[in-house]
């Protein structure tokens, strides 16, 4: 294990109220973010009770306690109020703050432009936010407008060289980038990155997802891409039965495969960020944008107590229990060493604790009444 | 799992801006698993002692109550032999605004406030509900032989 762990993660460019000194400027950013996940809103909800929160956020914590997380008044999605206000003046500040934060001085729009920290570093974990994704976007887009080099006005373009998409940093060709820009296709670079190789059986299904999108995309679907405008009904997940929940997904042409239980995750999840998309005023995303989000988040789920181990989808798995069996010895082999030093940790607490206990019970014995 | 960007921007603060008379570190190979110390409040039969909790952050945090644990041994009505805590806000009351740094300052209230009405350790709940000041004497013989420094 790397003994500065803590310190490289302490060390990353995370946008927080500690970057500003003055205490009002504090509290100014503080006031722009979610107190559930902790970053800037990202489509804020007003509750009946007036506090704001991402729409995902509480829409997941509604989930286990139907009140509101900060005065504990209960409330229930019919409260949801979506806050076009704030989310303007989140997006406003987001800009705004990196400015002042990397401007000691007044020379604040090329210091944020040109600085070579800030905007390479939310570039690096754009990945894994799509808040930070969109800001990171911003700031490409921005560059690019500056940099002479990626600025088509004034380079001599021919219409089939390839330029750089502005905002899913594509190679597109110069003559169809607006139309690029302007299409579904666009704004998914930060997705096709974390093609994480976790599970075979499963990316062999989301890529089925994936790859019957784009060959039908040209031809008639295009209402599916863009524009979703109705919101989606909550399922009672314990009177459906499986073929039903199996419909259910693949209407939204979402994967089939896995047990019962990461079914209904799916389902739920997805219902929870297509309606939570639904709460932002500009910059919606993709329905495939959010198809690959949800893989990213299932993918995390996995390893956590709710990746009840995904038995492979019969179609897809030809040996089922070959996987099973190969993954027991790897986690095996790869938490050995962490056992065998719990166990040594056991024995000697056990060898230590008969005399404590001793003292604590003669303790007890002599004050009771 | 990566670690949500919200754990790190709380250890960041815990550890640059510590609340007073709580420490808070991670370990180096568990960053959801940190080893805590509070300050028996002044005034209060724990005073004057360190006590060493154990808090850990589950998969679900912040949708779920991070699991805290006295290491030290305490008299208290509320924290039974195992350390375990009988706090509110670490079972059904919690709610994901609250942070680690408000569940610490909480158990260091609740040193300074036992509730002996809502017992763990019965036992001691039963002292302290008979005599208190009794009870308060057995706490600070405890503090003195568990948790001086």
């Amino acid at each position: 294990m790397p003994t500065n762990n803590v310190q490289v993660l302490l060390a990353q460019d995370i946008p927080d109220p500690t970057d500003f000194t003055a205490t009002n400027l504090r509290q100014l950013d503080a006031s722009f973010q979610c107190t559930i996940c902790g970053e800037f809103f990202d489509a804020p909800i007003s509750l009946a009770c007036g506090h704001c929160f991402c729409s995902l956020c509480v829409r997941e914590h509604i989930l286990r306690e139907p009140e509101c997380p900060r005065c504990r008044k209960s409330t229930t999605e019919a409260h949801f109020r979506v806050n076009p206000a704030l989310e303007e003046a989140v997006s406003a500040w987001k800009a705004a703050r990196y400015e002042i934060v990397l401007s000691p001085s007044s020379d604040s729009d090329i210091a944020c432009v040109a600085g070579p920290s800030k905007p390479n570093a939310s570039s690096e974990i754009a990945d894994s936010s799509p808040l930070r994704a969109k800001s990171a976007r911003k700031a490409s887009r921005r560059r690019a407008s500056i940099e002479p080099s990626s600025d088509p006005r004034e380079e001599e373009l021919e219409p089939d060289s390839l330029v750089e998409c502005p905002i899913c940093g594509r190679s597109v060709k110069f003559q169809v980038i607006n139309a690029h820009m302007d299409g579904p296709d666009c704004g998914q670079k930060s997705h096709s990155k974390t093609n994480n190789p976790s599970n075979p059986n499963s990316k062999v299904e989301w890529s089925r997802v994936f790859g019957g999108e784009s060959s039908k995309g040209k031809n008639k679907n295009n209402s599916d891409l863009d524009d979703p405008m109705e919101r989606l009904p909550k399922v009672s997940y314990d009177v459906v039965k499986d073929k039903t929940l199996k419909e259910l997904l693949s209407s939204q042409r979402l994967p089939v495969g896995g047990d019962r239980n990461t079914r209904i995750a799916r389902h739920r999840r997805w219902v929870m960020m297509y309606n939570a998309n639904l709460d932002k005023v500009t910059g919606c995303k993709t329905l495939s944008g959010l198809r690959h989000e949800l893989r990213t988040w299932e993918e995390g789920q996995k390893g956590s107590k709710y990746a009840v181990d995904d038995p492979p989808a019969h179609e897809v798995s030809l040996f089922p229990d070959r996987s099973d069996s190969i993954d027991e010895h790897t986690l095996k082999a790869s938490y050995m060493e962490e056992f065998s030093r719990l166990v040594e940790e056991m024995r000697q607490r056990t060898c230590n604790r008969p005399a404590s206990s001793d003292v604590v019970r003669r303790g007890v014995a002599e004050d009771s009444p | 799992m990566a670690l949500p960007k919200r754990i790190i921007k709380e250890t960041e603060r815990l550890v640059a801006d510590p609340a007073p008379g709580i420490t808070a570190a991670p370990h180096e190979d568990n960053l959801r698993y940190f080893d805590v110390t509070i300050q028996g409040p002044d005034g209060s039969p724990f005073q004057n002692g360190v006590f060493h909790l154990e808090l850990f952050l589950p998969e679900e945090y912040p949708m779920s109550p991070p699991k805290v644990r006295f290491l030290t041994k305490i008299y208290h009505p509320n924290i039974d032999k195992l350390g375990r805590i009988c706090l509110d806000i670490l079972k059904d009351k919690w709610s994901p605004a609250l942070q680690i740094r408000t569940v610490l300052l909480s158990i260091q209230a609740l040193l300074s406030a036992p509730n002996p009405d809502d017992p763990l350790a019965t036992d001691v709940a039963k002292h302290y509900k008979e005599n208190e000041k009794d009870a308060q004497r057995v706490s600070r013989e405890w503090t003195e032989k568990y948790a001086s420094q």
